[in-house]
């Protein structure tokens, strides 16, 4: 069962289990992990589920497409090298222990 | 169903009970008269920025008013073109790209085409299932939604010889705007606010300003809308004649309650103005500030009574208006209607009540608008 390690913006870490094929934003709103919204449920609508993915598996990572660029466009904190929206990570072998950081908001 | 006779003993009478009590009648005027005609939705200055949006009700309607990418005010229904759920809950906001129905997440944009429907086979062609469009019409600002399915006039066209240019509306805000709940009948709301009949009893805070027994006097000495128009307008453009002498606005005192006046600083309004049009619109303007009067149908009994102020979006609150002091006098006055109209209610529930005489000079203006709304609704 794949994990998901999540930094909030105070620096605490929270390590979670999810599962093979559900998203990092699925697992943190499954897991009541306080810094993902999520608002439009993983539709490319809100970018309210922005995460900074560690350095270590930023090439590991599901394409970016251009609709997932558009609205990284539109987060509440500024967009960063390591921005991507979670709902677009889902969880397969290669992102077993992957590794997050939350914004301090995403409204 | 019972249509009025025409009137007896030459006197216009007023309707039977169940026109202001049964469901039958309430369903017929959303029908016939409020889903055929421009209503008031709301303000271009709430939403300023594509995304931003607002939702307006009509009985069991809910329609999304946003401005669109192309800077156009676009309105839909807020019913999903899947299996018909609400997929707007919030009564104003903003979204980013459009609108996600929880549910399933079929995606309406901005424009209300439907953007995304998950999953959905190869073949399905989302062109055919955007989310319904509603006419919408900004109007100096004013924001109007007509759900008539055939072509009507636009409200251009109607409000054409409706001159409030010196008001400068495209360049105001929106200071105060709040909805109240009053516990009757629409029509009973609209008897009232066509004539000043009962002011004089019951608005001493109004009279200070206002000579209600002239308030109707001067009306439309100039028509603006041809016969065939079929419509109830009435537009004042200068309404000096009833207000009284050494008044310059409707307030506690008469005085200006906003220092930055509308228009041009150089060249500001003198003159108070008003509009009254069927069904429930009218808009009151005054040198320092407009105040808009409209209500919609809730259920046979109860109604919606929106009250808003706008003020030159160079005001500052707290500077050079309060709300409070801006809104006391209509705010009053208000209050004194709503009781009214509640023992009004009351009373034309009654199996004892039935239709009585209007006052042919006092109540022409009320009598007009009946004329008006019977031909909407059928009958004479």
């Amino acid at each position: 069962m794949p994990t998901v390690t999540y930094i909030n913006a105070d620096g605490d870490r929270e390590t979670v289990q999810g599962s093979l094929g559900t998203t990092v934003m699925q697992t943190a709103v499954a897991r009541g992990i306080d810094g993902i919204v999520a608002e439009c449920g993983g539709n490319l609508m809100c970018a309210t589920c922005h995460v900074f993915v560690d350095d270590a598996w930023l090439d590991r990572l599901p394409e970016l497409t251009d609709e997932e660029d558009e609205m990284l466009e539109e987060t509440a904190c500024p967009r960063r090298a390591n921005s991507r929206l979670s709902c677009q990570l889902v969880l397969d072998a290669d992102l077993d222990g992957i590794v997050v950081a939350l914004p301090e908001t995403q409204m | 169903m019972v249509i009025d006779e025409a009137p007896a003993r030459g006197y216009y009478y007023t309707l039977t009970s169940e026109h202001y009590t049964s469901q039958e009648w309430f369903e017929r005027d959303i029908e016939h008269v409020f889903a055929k005609s421009w209503l008031l939705a709301g303000y271009a200055s709430q939403v300023p920025n594509p995304g931003d949006f607002f939702t307006f009700e009509l009985a069991n309607y809910n329609i999304i008013v946003t401005r669109a990418k192309s800077g156009a005010v676009v309105a839909f229904h807020n019913v999903c073109r899947h299996r018909g759920t609400r997929f707007c809950s919030e009564r104003s906001g903003h979204v980013k790209r459009g609108f996600v129905c929880r549910f399933h997440g079929w995606t309406y944009d901005l424009e209300g085409n439907l953007l995304a429907a998950p999953q959905m086979p190869d073949d399905f062609d989302r062109s055919e299932w955007p989310a319904k469009p509603v006419a919408v019409e900004v109007w100096n600002g004013l924001i109007f939604v007509n759900l008539s399915p055939g072509d009507v006039p636009s409200v251009a066209h109607t409000l054409r010889n409706v001159e409030v240019g010196v008001y400068g509306m495209e360049r105001t805000k929106v200071a105060a705007d709040f909805v109240l709940s009053w516990p009757c009948n629409w029509k009973l709301v609209s008897e009232a606010f066509q004539e000043c009949y009962h002011c004089s009893i019951n608005h001493p805070e109004l009279c200070i300003v206002l000579d209600p027994e002239r308030n109707f006097e001067g009306l439309q000495e100039t028509p603006v809308t041809e016969h065939d128009d079929d419509e109830f307008l009435i537009f004042t453009a200068d309404r000096s004649y009833a207000i009284r002498q050494g008044m310059k606005t409707f307030s506690m005192d008469g005085d200006y309650v906003v220092k930055r006046l509308l228009g041009e600083a150089d060249n500001p309004p003198s003159r108070i103005a008003q509009i009254d049009w069927f069904p429930t619109f009218q808009a009151f303007f005054q040198p320092d500030f407009i105040h808009t009067e409209s209500f919609l149908p809730t259920s046979a009994t109860t109604s919606a009574f929106r009250a808003s102020f706008l003020v030159h979006e160079d005001a500052v609150e707290g500077v050079d208006y309060d709300v409070e002091s801006l809104t006391h006098m209509y705010v009053k006055t208000l209050e004194q209607d709503r009781d009214l109209v509640e023992a009004a209610q009351q009373g034309v529930s009654s199996p004892a009540h039935e239709p009585g005489p209007l006052n042919p000079t006092l109540e022409a203006a009320a009598i007009d608008y009946f004329k008006r709304y019977k031909r909407a609704v059928g009958g004479d």
